[in-house]
């Protein structure tokens, strides 16, 4: 994977409603965050791929003061970490559904896209009450 | 290996600062720290032969083609950059005195000058120029270091079964020590004690760390001298470097607080601390007082377990009933740390790592300490550095 914009399928997956993260054609890794050459193999090709909207929640916190330049949520918000089921060793970080469950480390979470003025991103929320 | 016998020691420290804001620009404040610590090794600047520096931020805000000259170093014959940041700071003092026991040189500067005190641009700033940050992580406001070690500390409290209160109590004991000996340092920028009714004052920042619990910002700047102990002629007891490792893992710094398969375990922290004591064929126990980088709270913990000062999870009983304070079981940052003494990114605990071991510390110093510890960057890097009292 090379080019100017090592993100660009990030945004294409954006906008096609899909999660799609790097996967190694060579040695079926997934790499991520993006680099040139897989981490296991050191091939350079590799295909952004779609899969299944479901984690478990790696860790959380509630943040209740803003270092980012632009507002993104309603302080306080939770924003977590989520491991990728279909994709060892990926993990996104993702903002936590409003009004929805309090967070468990370990619990199975299922992935929303949202669409927002400023960008799209992905929201978790417990998959129990999913 | 072991070093050849002590035959490097660090004989000039200098600060200017920390403070919250300075009037003075960065480079005032790198200049004022050398002339002290040239000052306080009795060095002429022209017979400064080498200087060696932080790799990323200090040839940005403080490069050495006008601090060199501005500082009047004529005399230079090896210059060299470390690695990034914390790590890089002490690994820039390590290198410092490998040169020296190379006998390429006989004498080295070092320094290190924060404007982010002042500066609109600080760490989070520096952090959010890694394109996948601002991409992925800045739309769903996981922004600026705090949130890193946030969820870090609430993995950390998930890994080892502890209650909210438990965590509560420990992140408390870790700042509030800091705080206690900053209270005994003229020279901290925050100088009251932490109670407990004070730290659930403190405003939460990121669950579950308060605003007691992150690091300052300050102005101000270290520099220190490493030299070739024969050519010191002076009387007083100096430190020398017994021994020191880097380590580094493969992983980018824009992947590692969130993609790290190893946290709240610091591989690169266990090999450089594992690797210096192996060197200088000491054990934990040897050390009197440790300085270790607090950018967070949290961090402390995890430093202090990975480098094996602590088993994994049990800094919290160790740091109970002031555990970690400068008279307590297992002193750490005797100066109040990043969290209390100012935000100079460790080059603070460096000197004061010195400090305790010439035994001029005053109110703060550990009696009798003759083997300090000092360990930066819990991340993918990690530097330690072994001190040892030379009485003359």
């Amino acid at each position: 994977m090379s080019g100017a914009d090592i993100m660009a399928g990030w945004r294409d997956a954006l906008d096609a409603g899909e999660l799609r993260f790097p996967r190694c054609e060579a040695c079926g890794s997934w790499n991520w965050y993006p680099l040139p050459r897989c981490r296991a193999c050191g091939s350079a090709a590799q295909t952004w791929t779609a899969i299944a909207l479901e984690g478990t929640l790696y860790s959380w916190t509630r943040v209740h003061h803003a270092f980012a330049r632009e507002s993104v949520a309603e302080l306080p918000y939770v924003t977590g970490v989520v491991d990728i089921t279909a994709a060892p060793g990926v993990r996104l970080v993702c903002l936590q559904r409003r009004a929805s469950a309090a967070p468990q480390i370990g619990s199975p979470v299922r992935l929303a896209l949202e669409r927002t003025p400023m960008a799209s991103r992905w929201l978790f929320e417990l998959a129990s009450t999913a | 290996m072991q070093r050849s016998p002590l035959k490097t020691v660090v004989d000039g420290i200098g600060h200017a600062g920390p403070v919250r804001r300075s009037p003075k620009d960065v480079e005032d404040l790198a200049l004022e720290a050398i002339d002290i610590a040239l000052a306080d090794a009795a060095l002429d600047p022209r017979d400064v032969q080498g200087v060696v520096t932080e790799s990323t931020l200090c040839p940005a805000f403080t490069p050495l083609d006008r601090i060199g000259p501005a500082a009047r170093l004529t005399g230079l014959r090896r210059t060299a950059h470390s690695s990034p940041v914390g790590a890089g700071i002490l690994a820039a003092i390590g290198m410092a005195a490998d040169m020296v026991e190379r006998g390429e040189v006989e004498t080295v500067l070092t320094w290190f000058a924060t404007g982010w005190g002042s500066a609109k641009a600080g760490p989070t700033e520096y952090h959010s120029k890694m394109q996948a940050k601002r991409l992925i992580e800045d739309p769903v406001g996981f922004s600026g270091p705090p949130l890193y070690f946030a969820v870090a500390a609430k993995r950390y409290q998930h890994v080892y079964g502890m209650t909210d209160a438990d965590m509560e109590a420990m992140l408390f004991d870790i700042t509030s020590a800091a705080r206690a000996n900053a209270t005994r340092n003229p020279g901290a920028q925050v100088r009251q004690p932490l109670d407990p009714a004070g730290y659930a004052a403190s405003p939460t920042i990121a669950e579950p760390l308060h605003q007691a619990d992150c690091s300052l910002l300050s102005d101000g700047a270290a520099a220190l001298v490493i030299s070739r102990r024969d050519r010191i002629t002076r009387g007083r007891p100096e430190a020398s470097l017994r021994a020191w490792a880097y380590a580094v893992d493969p992983i980018s710094d824009a992947d590692f607080y969130t993609q790290s398969p190893w946290l709240p375990n610091l591989p690169a922290a266990e090999r450089s601390t594992a690797e210096a004591f192996a060197k200088a064929g000491l054990s934990r126990s040897d050390i009197d007082v440790l300085e270790i980088y607090d950018c967070f709270s949290i961090a402390v913990a995890i430093q202090l377990e990975a480098g094996g000062f602590c088993e994994k999870g049990g800094t919290a009983s160790m740091a109970k009933h002031g555990g970690l304070r400068h008279d307590g079981r297992l002193p750490v940052n005797t100066h109040g740390g990043l969290l209390a003494h100012g935000y100079l990114l460790g080059v603070n605990h460096a000197v004061e790592a010195v400090t305790q071991l010439r035994g001029v510390a005053g109110e703060r110093q550990v009696v009798g300490a003759r083997r300090a510890y000092v360990g930066a960057g819990p991340g993918r890097q990690y530097t330690s550095l072994i001190l040892e009292r030379v009485d003359p």
